[in-house]
């Protein structure tokens, strides 16, 4: 993937790479692979920029986000996606719950028309 | 004062309230019976018209409980139609995958070309064939309505009860739901190594919600009010039931969800964090309490629907075999109009997707105790009469059988 985030969250570049990925299968099996204090920092980073991420997002059409657009769209996704992980288990996964990897999340909505791997 | 405590037992004192066996949960022999005389007997959900949006679309639905493979098809008139997805030649699969959109079936085997009416089209080479009627070698079709935009089929023809007859006393209940309104968003699915029932059960109350789901959804159901997040109500019929769940409207959201709701005005849980009240259904939180988080209907046999302010969620539980599952879990809401519509959407795609492996962390468990046998019989509170509803109307349905 050649797209690099928007120039004004280009700092964030190093947590696209980590978390981000077009698909909710793909960025939830991000999460599972991370350990906790990195799920925490990735939070912390992106919490703050939560909003001007959207407000940003939304000065472009829903369905045809330009490339960087799209990986910071993603980005904020996979914020959504680890959340619960910091806010509520403290743990990557759901605790004593049923095996993630044996669950599939099928998205009928998803942004834009060309999948791609994360 | 127990009448307090146990209110539904005093509406519905023919239920009982002794312990509920565990048994149907392993027997084989009732899981044949149940195939014969719940499933076959049954008008079955196999999918949403929404899913069908225009004429030539279709969809596959395997169902191992009966032995078949279902096709269901929007005509160029616009009717919805069933078949067996069975080839009348060489009995191959006319429709592969599941689901699509075309002018015809051509079976991939030798060509046989099905209309979407079901009738046989053409046949390659059909000189060859001795004494070949066409018109009488058309896919076999199956009893099929539309309910509240569910679509359902039957086995049996015809139809001990129309379609409507079945649904009975909940036929009109809906009428106002916004379900029209909402996009299937996703689509959670899982093979669960228990019995159907097991997982219907685990869905069929609120009980487990202070303890199972402490974690990820703390305060939604229940709050200084209701602390024991007892169900606002519980309405049982022939064979349908349908229980109010208490939403706490004092609910503190985490800062995601917070968040989300103000992207994307797709809450997850409660009033407080959902859409203002969009209640003109007559059965959907009948009495319009303001502290009420959902509505789940199970349709006998196999389907949950869940009819929230905003949101819904449509559940099925198809046996493979006594004690595998296929289970599924569609998502739909209003779809986002905005980018940050997306992202507040996510936030309720991940918490739907973390509570589902809390509700699913049991299944399999239960299902193996069930079948070593230790402990074999359930005590169920009177807010987990729903389940008792549950396995009374099943068992009625084996008893008439026999008799």
């Amino acid at each position: 993937m050649s797209a690099t985030l928007p120039a004004s969250f280009a700092d964030l570049e190093h947590w696209a790479q980590r978390f981000g990925g077009a698909t909710f299968n793909a960025r939830y099996a991000s999460r599972l692979r991370a350990d906790q204090p990195t799920l925490e920092a990735f939070y912390a980073a992106l919490a703050p920029r939560m909003e001007a991420i959207a407000a940003h997002l939304d000065g472009h059409p829903v369905d045809a986000l330009p490339p960087p657009e799209r990986r910071l769209l993603e980005l904020a996704l996979a914020f959504m996606d680890v959340a619960p992980a910091v806010e509520l288990y403290r743990q990557p996964q759901v605790p004593d719950g049923f095996d993630a990897r044996r669950a599939e999340l099928i998205e009928h909505v998803r942004p834009g028309t060309v999948a791609r791997d994360g | 004062m127990k009448t307090e405590a146990r209110p539904f037992a005093a509406r519905y004192p023919d239920l009982g309230a002794g312990p509920v066996p565990s048994d149907p949960y392993v027997s084989a022999t009732a899981f044949e019976a149940e195939r014969e005389h719940v499933f076959r007997r049954s008008w079955l959900c196999v999918g949403r018209a929404d899913e069908l949006p225009a004429p030539g679309s279709w969809l596959v639905r395997d169902l191992a409980v009966l032995g078949a493979s279902v096709l269901v098809v929007r005509g160029e008139d616009g009717a919805i139609r069933a078949f067996h997805n069975a080839c009348r030649h060489r009995l191959n699969r006319v429709a592969v995958g599941e689901c699509g959109s075309g002018p015809h079936f051509v079976c991939g085997f030798h060509g046989w070309v099905y209309g979407l009416d079901g009738r046989l089209l053409n046949v390659p080479d059909e000189a060859a064939f001795a004494g070949l009627d066409k018109a009488s070698l058309a896919l076999r079709p199956l009893a099929v309505g539309v309910w509240e935009g569910f679509i359902f089929v039957h086995f049996m023809d015809p139809p001990p009860l129309s379609l409507r007859e079945f649904i009975g006393e909940l036929w009109s209940l809906y009428d106002g739901y916004p379900m029209a309104g909402m996009t299937r968003v996703s689509t959670l699915r899982a093979t669960l190594e228990c019995n159907w029932k097991v997982v219907l059960d685990a869905f069929q109350e609120a009980y487990h919600v202070l303890e199972l789901h402490r974690r990820s959804a703390p305060q939604a159901f229940n709050g200084p009010a209701n602390p024991l997040a007892h169900l606002n109500d519980v309405r049982l019929y022939e064979r349908h039931r349908i229980i109010s769940v208490y939403g706490n409207p004092e609910q503190r959201p985490t800062a995601a969800a917070a968040l989300a709701l103000k992207l994307a005005r797709t809450g997850t849980y409660t009033p407080a964090l959902g859409e203002a009240a969009s209640g003109s259904a007559p059965g959907v939180n009948p009495e319009r309490r303001p502290d009420w988080a959902f509505d789940e209907t199970v349709l006998y046999p196999n389907l949950s629907w869940y009819t929230a302010d905003g949101w819904a969620l449509v559940q099925s539980y198809w046996p493979l075999e006594v004690g595998r599952t296929a289970y599924e879990q569609h998502f739909y809401c209003r779809a986002p109009e905005t980018t940050s519509g997306l992202i507040g959407l996510e936030h309720t795609k991940a918490m739907l997707f973390d509570v589902a492996l809390e509700d699913l962390s049991t299944v399999e468990r239960i299902q193996s105790v069930a079948a070593g046998g230790a402990v074999s019989e359930m005590w169920l509170s009177d807010q987990e009469i729903a389940v008792r509803h549950s396995h009374r109307v099943i068992e009625r349905a084996l008893q008439e059988a026999r008799a």
